[in-house]
C-alpha cells in the first residue's frame, strides 16, 4: 500500500514541520534571554567590579543555565530535522524494492545529492566533555556494528575490470556468511547485479560529523592516509589529510596519490567529512586516482 | 587474511582514538582558548541584530507569519541551527572555562605542557607502527606533511584540571573575601549577646523538681497536642497522696520516719482513731484537693522535726550534718562558673577581633585611595604624554604656548600631589598591616 504509506509519512513530516516552526520561536526566545543575561554580565564586568565577585559568579551561572537552556531548543529543533530526514530516507528504501528498476537518476544528480547528504549529515554536538561516539568524523565503528539497510558504505567491488573501493548502499546483510548485498550507488552500474562481499571489504561511512572545534580529536590529523571520495566521482581513492577542516561546515583538504604529478600527490582537493574513511594499509587498495582508467591487472574477490 | 589485517588495524586504531580522547575529552576538560579573565566582551554569541546576516535561513523563517516551513527550507536551516549550535557549545566551554578560573587561580602551564609532549610521542609511535604494520611507504617524502611546527599544533588539548580543587577553592573563598559592613554588625550583635548578664538562678530542692518539673512536662505535653491526662493525673494523684505526702519530705530520715511509723501506717489504712495524724490527714487532704501537697509536706515536714527536736529525739546539728552534699549543685555551679569564664574569654576574643575588622575596613579604604591615586597617576601620565606629543607636532607654532614653564610645573606641582599622597597612604597601609600581624 504505498499510497497510504506514503500519506502517512507526509503526515509525519508535516507534523515535524509544524513543530519545528514553533521550535524556532522558542529558539529565538531563549537566545534573547541568554544575550540579555550576557549584556548584564558584560556590563557588571566593565564597573570592574572585578570577576571574583560573589555577583559575577552568580551571573556567570545564570548565563551558563541560558546557555544550556537554548541548547536544549535547538538540539530539539534539529532532532525534528533529522527525524524528517530519517522519515523521507526510510520512504525512499521502500520506494526502491518496490520499484527498483524505473528508477533512473542522471548521474548529475546523484553528484548533487552526495554533495548535499554530506552537508546535512547530523552534527554530533554533545554535552561539554561528551566523547565523540563510533561513526562520528574519524571514530571508526564498533568491531561488531553492521551497517543498516540503506546506509552508505565503501565497498570494496570489482566494477568492469578490476576492483575498487566504491560508494554502495547496503541492500542486505547475512549474518550466517557475514557478508553484505551492496548495490553501486550509481544505477546503472548495477546491471550486472548486486555485489555480495564480506564484512572486511565494506566500511561504513560516518553517520555524524565531528565539530573541529569541540571535538577536534575525532577527526584525521594531517599526514594520515585515507581513502576519500574523488571529486565528481563514486568511487574512493588513497590520500593524505593535508588540512582537516576548520570548521563543522569545511570539508578536509586531502592530496590523492596520484602518480601522474611528479610529487606523486595531486593537488589539494575539498572532500567533506562524510566521505573520508580511514584507510585500511593490509586491505589491497586500489590503484592510485589517475591511474583508474589506465590499470589493467584487477583483483578476485574472494 | 585480510580479515586479520583489518582487526589488527582496527584494534590499533581503537586504542589510539581511545587515549587520544581520554586525554582529550576527560570530563575535567577545559578550553584551551579562554579569554582573559575579565573580558566578557568576546563571549561567542551571535547576537539577534546580526541574525539577518549570520543566519538568513532562521531569520527569514522566524518572520515568515504562515507557520509553515518548506521541505526545501530545511538544508539551510539546519545549516543556521548548526552554526548556533556550535556558537553555543563554545559558549558553554568559554563560561566553563571562565568560571572555572574564577574558582581556580592556578595556572596549569606545566601540567599543559607535559601532557603535549606525552600525546606527540603517542603520536609518533602510532605513524611507526602503521608503516611497519602496513609496509606502505608513501611514494613521496611525506615529512613536508609531518612538518614538526605544525604537527605540534594539531592536537587541540585542553589541560585536565580537578574538579575537587575547585570545589576546595570555592569552599574557601568566602572565607578570603574582604570584610564588609555585614560582617561588622554580625560581630556586634555577637558581642552585644555575649555581655548580656546570664541571670538565672537554680531552684532549691524540693518544690521545683518534686513538682513543677512534672508539671511543666504535663503542660507540654498539652500544648503539643496530647490531653493525656489531666484526669489521669488527678486520679494517680489522689491514690498516691499519701506516698507523694511522703514522699515530698526533704529529708530522707524523715520520710524513713513517715514510712516506719505504725500510726502513719494506721493514717494510711484507716481513719479509724482520731489521733493527730488522722486529723492532720483530713486537714491536709482536704488541701490536698487543691493541689497543694507540697506546701503541706513541707508543712508537716517541719512539724514532725519540731516534735521530734521537742521530744529529744534528735538535736538541731544532727538535722543539719544529716542533709547529704549536694553534688548536682556544686557540679552545675562549676560549670556555671566555666561557662561564665569561657564567655568572658569568647567577649574579649570578639572585640579583639573587631577592632582587627576595624583595622582591616580602614585598610581596604585605603587601598581603594591608593587604588584611586595610582588611577590619578596615570591619568597625568597619559595628560603629560599627549600634551607631549601635541607640542611636538605642533613644533614651532605653538610650543611654548602648549608646552611653556607654567603647564610644566603645574605637572610637576600635580605630580609631586599624587606622589606624597601615595607615599603618605603606603605607610599607613604598613602601619595597619603591622598592627594586623601583631594581632
Amino acid at each position: 500500500m504505498p499510497f497510504t504509506a506514503d500519506s502517512v509519512a507526509v503526515q509525519q513530516v508535516q507534523e515535524r514541520l509544524e513543530s519545528l516552526y514553533s521550535l524556532i520561536h522558542d529558539i529565538e526566545k531563549k537566545r534573547a534571554q541568554c544575550e540579555q543575561g550576557l549584556n548584564t554580565l558584560q556590563r557588571n564586568s566593565i564597573e570592574d567590579k572585578g570577576p571574583n565577585t560573589q555577583k559575577s559568579r552568580s551571573l556567570i551561572k545564570n548565563v551558563m543555565a541560558q546557555t544550556d537552556a537554548e541548547r536544549e531548543v535547538i538540539q530539539k529543533a534539529l532532532q525534528k530535522i533529522y527525524e524528517i530526514r530519517n522519515i523521507i530516507n526510510e520512504r525512499r528504501i521502500q520506494a526502491r524494492t518496490s520499484a527498483a528498476k524505473k528508477e533512473s537518476i542522471r548521474r548529475g544528480t546523484w553528484m548533487k545529492m552526495l554533495l548535499s547528504s554530506a552537508q546535512t549529515l547530523p552534527l554530533f554536538i554533545g554535552k561539554v566533555g561528551e566523547k565523540a561516539p563510533p561513526l562520528c568524523g574519524a571514530v571508526p565503528a564498533e568491531r561488531n556494528y553492521i551497517a543498516k539497510v540503506g546506509d552508505t558504505v565503501v565497498a570494496f567491488a570489482k566494477l568492469v575490470e578490476k576492483e575498487n573501493w566504491i560508494l554502495a548502499e547496503v541492500v542486505s546483510y547475512n549474518p550466517n556468511t557475514a557478508k553484505y548485498e551492496v548495490d553501486d550507488i550509481l544505477r546503472e552500474q548495477n546491471q550486472k547485479g548486486r555485489h555480495t562481499l564480506s564484512k572486511s571489504r565494506v566500511i561504513p561511512l560516518p553517520l555524524m560529523r565531528a565539530n573541529p572545534e569541540i571535538n577536534p580529536e575525532a577527526l584525521f590529523p594531517q599526514g594520515k592516509l585515507v581513502l576519500a571520495l574523488f571529486p565528481q566521482t563514486t568511487c574512493f581513492y588513497q590520500a593524505i589529510v593535508n588540512k582537516p577542516p576548520a570548521t563543522h561546515t569545511d570539508g578536509y583538504e586531502v592530496l590523492f596519490e596520484d602518480p601522474s604529478y611528479p610529487e606523486g600527490y595531486s593537488p589539494p582537493c575539498t572532500v567533506a567529512q562524510r566521505y573520508i574513511v580511514a584507510c585500511k594499509h593490509k586491505m589491497k587498495v586500489s590503484a592510485s586516482a589517475a591511474s583508474t582508467s589506465q590499470a589493467g591487472s584487477s583483483d578476485s574477490e574472494s | 587474511m585480510s580479515t586479520y589485517k583489518r582487526s589488527s588495524y582496527s584494534s590499533k586504531g581503537g586504542k589510539f582514538n581511545n587515549n587520544v580522547r581520554d586525554i582529550l575529552l576527560s570530563p575535567t576538560d577545559k578550553p584551551e582558548a579562554v579569554a582573559d579573565i575579565k573580558d566578557f566582551s568576546n563571549v561567542p554569541i551571535i547576537k539577534q541584530v546580526e541574525n539577518a546576516r549570520s543566519l538568513p535561513k532562521y531569520t527569514s523563517l522566524l518572520c515568515r507569519g504562515d507557520r509553515t516551513i518548506a521541505m526545501d527550507d530545511l538544508d539551510l536551516l539546519q545549516q543556521d541551527l548548526e552554526k548556533l549550535m556550535c556558537i553555543n557549545a563554545s559558549r558553554t566551554k568559554f563560561f566553563l572555562g571562565e568560571y572555572t578560573r574564577t574558582n581556580q587561580k592556578e595556572p596549569n602551564n606545566a601540567k599543559k605542557g607535559r601532557h603535549k609532549t606525552s600525546l606527540k610521542r603517542k603520536r609518533t609511535d602510532i605513524k611507526g607502527t602503521d608503516r611497519s604494520d602496513g609496509g606502505h611507504v608513501l611514494k613521496k617524502d611525506p615529512s613536508r606533511f609531518y612538518n614538526e611546527t605544525v604537527y605540534q599544533e594539531i592536537p587541540k588539548i585542553s589541560t585536565p584540571k580537578s574538579y575537587n580543587s575547585d570545589k576546595f577553592w570555592a569552599s574557601l573563598e568566602p572565607y578570603c573575601a574582604p570584610i564588609n559592613k555585614d560582617d561588622i554588625a554580625f560581630l556586634d550583635t555577637l558581642i552585644q549577646e555575649l555581655s548580656k548578664e546570664i541571670d538565672r538562678k537554680i531552684p532549691e530542692i524540693g518544690e521545683h523538681y518534686a513538682t513543677s518539673w512534672s508539671e511543666e512536662t504535663i503542660i507540654d505535653e498539652q500544648n503539643s497536642g496530647k490531653f493525656p491526662s489531666k484526669k489521669t493525673a488527678s486520679i494517680d494523684f489522689k491514690k498516691n497522696d499519701l506516698f507523694s505526702l511522703v514522699e515530698s519530705f526533704g529529708k530522707q530520715f524523715c520520710q524513713k520516719l513517715a514510712c516506719e511509723n505504725p500510726a502513719l501506717n494506721v493514717f494510711k489504712k484507716s481513719t479509724e482513731n482520731g489521733n493527730r495524724l488522722d486529723k492532720l490527714k483530713e486537714l491536709d487532704l482536704s488541701k490536698l484537693k487543691h493541689n497543694n501537697v507540697q506546701k503541706v509536706g513541707a508543712c508537716l515536714e517541719k512539724r514532725l522535726l519540731k516534735n521530734l527536736i521537742e521530744h529529744g529525739i534528735l538535736r538541731e546539728d544532727e538535722i543539719s550534718k544529716d542533709s547529704p552534699e549536694d553534688e548536682i549543685l556544686t557540679e552545675i555551679q562549676a560549670c556555671e562558673k566555666e561557662l561564665i569564664a569561657v564567655n568572658e574569654y569568647n567577649t574579649e576574643e570578639l572585640n579583639k577581633m573587631k577592632a582587627a575588622v576595624m583595622n582591616d575596613v580602614h585598610c581596604n579604604q585605603l587601598k581603594d585611595d591608593l587604588d584611586k591615586i595610582d588611577k590619578e597617576v596615570l591619568d597625568l601620565y597619559n595628560n603629560i604624554m599627549v600634551t607631549r606629543k601635541k607640542a611636538l607636532q605642533e613644533e614651532g607654532k605653538h610650543y611654548d604656548k602648549i608646552f611653556s614653564q607654567s603647564s610644566v610645573n603645574e605637572f610637576e606641582r600635580k605630580a609631586n600631589a599624587l606622589l606624597r599622597q601615595q607615599h603618605v597612604l603606603n605607610r599607613e597601609i604598613n602601619s595597619s598591616r603591622d598592627m594586623a600581624m601583631l594581632y
